[in-house]
């Protein structure tokens, strides 16, 4: 078993060693008391580090412009009420009542899609 | 490539992390997030340019840094005027909060340790992510950042 060299303890705390180095240094540090004593050291400092790193965290106010209404683009928005519109219109204008019925069946399923999908953005921002 | 809806949702669970990491750099909470926003719209400016082999948070925070020293450069005559009123005003010493220490701490060392310990610890970077964005080897992360810690620990054991 190679001996542990100090950049790699730094590395074993850090969770970045493979697998298999991580086991041997794990073991070596079950059997020399001044590797484990250098180890605690460290991972003590880190510790404390860690803590006063993580109290500069905050929430920030960002406006990301993702030009987005509920979730797709505005120009899908436009393209989806309009297919809405040109369906109810062309069911209205139509000859035969099955291919009306047909229409309304196609707008209210994309008006029921639209609705669902706008609950579900809406669960997702409340939390 | 990304679309803004994308970068959004990658980028909004950094943001926390991200004013930590922009804090410790200009030490100032409004100016940070004034950092965050500037890098986030230079994000979504420069969607093409993200190569997705490359880990995003290491992109963005690349961009985020920059941010934060044109910040610093833009806001240099202000702020030290503003540190120094505050000196000369108080009599006390300032009550430093430990991650202002830390942030102190950091800034005194060479700049590629300091860069190292800032991307480690404010903003949360593993080796690899950390490699990317200092366009190093991950061996070299492992090394430099063991000799960046202990370097700080000496500067900070000065300062106590």
């Amino acid at each position: 078993m190679q001996p542990v060299d100090p950049a790699e303890l730094s590395a074993y705390l850090d969770g970045e060693l493979t697998p298999d180095r991580a086991r041997e240094v794990a073991a070596l540090l079950a059997t020399d008391p001044d590797l484990r004593s250098s180890y605690d050291e460290l991972a003590s400092t880190d510790a404390d580090w860690i803590a006063a790193a993580s109290s500069a965290c905050f929430s920030p106010v960002t406006d990301i412009p993702v030009q987005k209404v509920f979730g797709i683009s505005r120009l899908t928005f436009t393209a989806i009420v309009g297919m809405l519109i040109a369906l109810c219109v062309t069911a209205k204008t139509s000859d035969t009542v099955v291919w009306s019925l047909t229409l309304h069946a196609v707008a209210l399923a994309l008006t029921f899609t639209w609705i669902v999908r706008m609950a579900r953005e809406d669960q997702k921002e409340s939390g | 490539m990304l679309d803004a809806q994308q970068y959004a949702q990658l980028l909004k669970p950094l943001l926390a992390r991200a004013a930590g990491y922009a804090r410790s750099i200009l030490r100032d909470r409004q100016h940070a997030e004034d950092a965050v926003q500037q890098a986030a719209l230079r994000g979504l400016e420069r969607l093409r340019t993200f190569d997705e082999a490359r880990p995003f948070k290491s992109w963005w925070f690349s961009i985020l840094h920059n941010s934060c020293i044109d910040m610093l450069r833009a806001n240099r005559g202000p702020l030290h005027v503003e540190l120094e009123t505050h000196d000369l005003a108080t009599t006390e010493p300032r009550d430093t909060s430990d991650w202002e220490r830390l942030a102190v701490g950091m800034e005194q060392l060479p700049t590629d340790h300091r860069e190292i310990l800032r991307l480690k610890y404010f903003a949360d970077l593993s080796y690899r992510e950390l490699a990317a964005t200092l366009s190093i080897p991950q061996g070299t992360v492992m090394s430099r950042l063991h000799l960046a810690r202990k370097a700080l620990a000496k500067k900070m054991r000065e300062e106590e």
